[in-house]
């Protein structure tokens, strides 16, 4: 396994050398990185055998403030307003019961709307992209395109805050089944853009 | 468990009706509603694990013993509101 995962990378890096964006590129592990070149341990169910994942993305992190937020105020909600003391008729027994469903359902919808983050990706390979879409913990879609059928990229970003920490979305035009994929709220949409040019200029072309 | 309407009817409750029983009314509807989140949180156990099988990385086993941790946690705060006691 470590020898194949070697062959992989290796061959990446030999990709990585046609493209000005992967030039400078060191491998990197994609843990929590929204952004992640030449990523290490990550794999994809349809990947081929000979396939080198390029580029790994996320949405920004900072897109994700809103429901963190959130729960780092329903936590700390209790000790600021004494929101339990209306349930003070019930008898002592349940509102032990409240008190911990509370703190739950907090945790737990952070977990969930982590996970759905997480597993949310845009997959940038020497053949494909790749775009795995959770929708919520139920509903699933992945959409890719051969690079060779890529026929036109924009990118877009704007406003203050998307403008200050550099993302924004990158729409890309196939002639494939999926006439549009699109990477939302991605970090350096411009070096998304140039990096599939590159690509689609020199597509390597998987041996059969 | 209830011996006359007694149990049941209370002239000197606000809501007329004896106060262990909107509690044991209020703890029913809680189990209901409880049971059904104990449901979702194993359906995020097995979409924690498909995600997993979709795309594989780093964080992959720690989100699943933490989706096993939340199924366990939301068992046990359904057992906890079930032994309750008035």
């Amino acid at each position: 396994m470590p020898e194949v995962f070697n062959r992989k990378q290796s061959k990446a890096i030999k990709t990585a050398d046609k493209s000005t964006v992967l030039k400078s590129a060191k491998p990197s592990k994609p843990t929590f990185s929204a952004f992640s070149l030449l990523p290490l341990n990550f794999q994809f169910d349809v990947q081929h055998s000979e396939e080198q994942v390029l580029l790994l993305m996320r949405q920004h992190f900072v897109t994700q403030a809103g429901w963190i937020f959130l729960c780092v105020l329903l936590l700390f909600l209790p000790s600021i307003v004494p929101i339990f003391s209306f349930f003070s008729f019930l008898p002592a027994s349940f509102l032990t019961v409240l008190t911990f469903t509370w703190y739950f359902l907090v945790l737990g919808y952070a977990l969930e709307r982590f996970i759905v983050w997480y597993y949310n990706v845009y997959i940038i390979t020497n053949e494909r992209i790749v775009d795995v879409d959770f929708y919520s913990l139920l509903f699933k879609r992945v959409s890719e395109a051969r690079l060779d059928r890529i026929e036109d990229i924009t990118s877009a970003s704007g406003g203050v805050v998307q403008s200050f920490f550099d993302y924004g979305d990158v729409m890309i035009q196939t002639a494939a089944e999926v006439p549009e994929i699109e990477f939302e709220k991605v970090p350096h949409p411009d070096l998304v853009t140039k990096l599939v040019s590159e690509l689609t200029e020199t597509p390597v072309q998987r041996k059969k | 468990m209830l011996n006359n309407l007694s149990q049941i009817f209370d002239p000197n409750s606000p809501l007329l009706i004896s106060m262990p029983i909107v509690f044991l009314a209020f703890q029913l509807l809680f189990l209901i509603a409880f049971a059904l989140y104990v449901i979702y949180a194993f359906v995020i156990i097995r979409q924690t694990g498909l995600m997993a099988r979709t795309v594989s990385a780093p964080l992959e086993k720690p989100l699943k013993i933490l989706a096993w941790i939340h199924f366990f946690a939301a068992l046990g705060i359904w057992i906890l509101a079930f032994m309750a006691r008035v």
